[in-house]
């Protein structure tokens, strides 16, 4: 009897997991702008360090966010890969920003997993690649004041 | 024999071409190569499979019959480079979907004074697509996709970095985005049917100066979304039955200055939701059996909400913040019970719209579940006779005993 409950505690724990929770495209909704989700070669998300999830449609949103919402610690930035849309930690990841590839909220956002991953892409499209602190820096607070 | 020759050579007039599978001039590209400015391409009833058609000279093209220009879902149909082109009386079918490039049956590339008039398109990936263009007009076309999945569907009606633009008696549906416009400044957009899209009826963002006029916007999946513009007017439009989790009938962020006068917002989850709404005018709407009728956020500051009409919403106002910064004087509301003995028709006590519960659903939103429970009735009760969590600045000092009507439309 005892083992079984211990069993049923186990399977209960194995479904609580830490990571970046799958974006619902069509669905789910940006937690900065509110447009719903479509473009599965965009997205980012927040796992926050009590493990509640903020979802948002592109980079410039998550950006955005935390400028307003200062990262705290234990919380993690995920950014979608352009490539494949796989979750890559913000932090790691290298950032292409070319006038041909538009992202959703307009600021010409696509992630990859490292540099030469980008380079590709690059190639066709011209564009500069930046890492996360780059970007960060470079990043105009998009605000109405601004058009 | 001199004059014959010189009058033969001012071309003086414009020569019309016939394009048809008997004619001389089989396809719509050879009859475009040997056209010259101003000429008329009469293309007759029948299939045209001719890959992407480009129209790089000012011509008029009109359809004799409804001629089918097919895609065959590979192509995007047809590029216009010139100004002064008018498309007329076509049937655009199966645009080619791609994941890297916008394909659209009509694409107006940096063009002026373009007009693209009553044609049908069906099962397009992008319908008619306009970037870096001015003074063109779209007018009475029908727009049906084949939309099944976000992610491969595109717009009806996309404008991008654009001008002057008008948007016309057109029908959308079935599509990503019924109309969709960025960077796209003084344009109108009027009289138009967006119905069931899968994620907005109307999305703009970035789009100033522009006008919104007795459009129709219905079971789309999101509703509407309108973002990062200012000095916009929504006149006379009709937001209904957008249900959904993240639904809106007109989802404002960040927008400024703007006029949303005489529309109607009806059984939608949320009529309007405000975020980052500043200098707004919301007057002379009827807001009929929503689930919220105003969803309005702390950061929403200086907007007049008058001579509305609040009929049987379930929720008529909530915002999650303890101040207010707007003015709500002078609405109809079903719920409110004062009496009104100078008979003014203004009730002589004030109205609070905000309940208690809603404020309590905006916080822990799962407490919805409490709805209609006697429970929340005493504690609404009790918050209306004596506030306590409601922003005491929020009230209608002079709530109408008897719906708006604008004396004109009598």
């Amino acid at each position: 009897m005892k083992e079984l409950f211990l069993t049923l505690c186990c399977l209960a724990f194995l479904s609580c997991s830490s990571g970046p929770q799958p974006i619902a495209y069509g669905t789910d909704g940006c937690h900065y702008c509110k447009m719903t989700i479509v473009d599965n070669k965009f997205g980012a998300e927040i796992v926050t360090r009590k493990g509640k999830i903020f979802k948002f449609d592109a980079v410039e949103c998550l950006v955005n966010y935390s400028k307003q919402n200062p990262k705290q610690d234990g919380d993690t930035y995920y950014v979608i890969n352009y490539l494949n849309g796989e979750w890559i930690v913000a932090e790691g990841a290298a950032y292409l920003r070319s006038k041909k590839i538009p992202s959703p909220m307009g600021q010409y956002i696509a992630s990859f997993s490292a540099r030469e991953a980008a380079k590709d892409i690059q190639n066709e499209n011209e564009g500069v690649i930046q890492t996360w602190n780059e970007l960060i820096d470079n990043f105009e607070i998009t605000k109405i004041e601004n058009f | 024999m001199i004059f014959l020759t010189i009058a033969g050579a001012c071309k003086l007039h414009a020569s019309t071409t016939e394009v048809c599978s008997n004619c001389q001039i089989k396809t719509i590209t050879e009859a475009i190569r040997i056209s010259r400015p101003g000429d008329t391409l009469r293309v007759m009833k029948g299939i045209y499979k001719e890959g992407t058609i480009t129209v790089d000279k000012p011509i008029y093209l009109q359809g004799i019959d409804w001629p089918l220009l097919d895609g065959e879902n590979k192509f995007e149909i047809m590029r216009i480079i010139s100004d002064n082109v008018t498309v007329m009386g076509f049937r655009f079918r199966d645009v080619g979907v791609s994941y890297i490039s916008d394909n659209a049956a009509i694409s107006l590339e940096a063009v002026k004074n373009c007009r693209i008039a009553n044609n049908k398109f069906e099962n397009s990936f992008f319908g008619i697509y306009a970037k870096n263009s001015s003074e063109c007009d779209i007018v009475n076309n029908e727009l049906i996709g084949n939309a099944l999945v976000e992610m491969s569907s595109g717009n009806a009606i996309h404008l991008w970095y654009s001008k002057k633009m008008i948007v016309k008696d057109n029908v959308v549906k079935k599509h990503r985005d019924g109309i969709y416009l960025e960077f796209v400044d003084e344009s109108i957009v009027e009289g138009n049917v967006s119905q069931n899209n899968i994620r907005y009826g109307l999305h703009f963002m970035f789009s100033n100066h522009d006008k919104y006029l007795g459009n129709t916007f219905s079971n789309n999946g999101a509703g509407v979304a309108v973002m990062f513009s200012r000095n916009i007017e929504m006149t006379n439009n009709t937001f209904e039955l957008n249900w959904g989790t993240a639904s809106y009938g007109l989802l404002l962020k960040e927008i400024y200055d703007g006029k949303i006068i005489k529309n109607k917002f009806l059984y939608n989850t949320i009529g309007i939701y405000g975020e980052g709404a500043n200098r707004i005018e919301i007057m002379e709407n009827e807001f009929m059996g929503n689930g919220w009728a105003l969803k309005i956020l702390g950061s929403c500051a200086d907007n007049t909400i008058s001579k509305n009409n609040f009929i049987s919403n379930t929720f008529d106002l909530s915002t999650n913040n303890s101040r207010n910064y707007n003015n709500y004087d002078g609405n109809y509301w079903s719920d409110y019970s004062g009496y009104d003995l100078n008979k003014d028709g203004r009730g002589d006590i004030p109205y609070r719209p905000m309940k208690l519960f809603s404020y309590l659903v905006s916080r822990v939103e799962p407490s919805i579940v409490l709805l209609r429970s006697f429970f929340i009735d005493i504690i609404d009760f009790a918050e209306k006779v004596t506030p306590m969590f409601t922003p005491p600045t929020l009230v209608d000092s002079e709530p109408l005993m008897k719906p708006w009507k604008n004396v004109a439309d009598n």
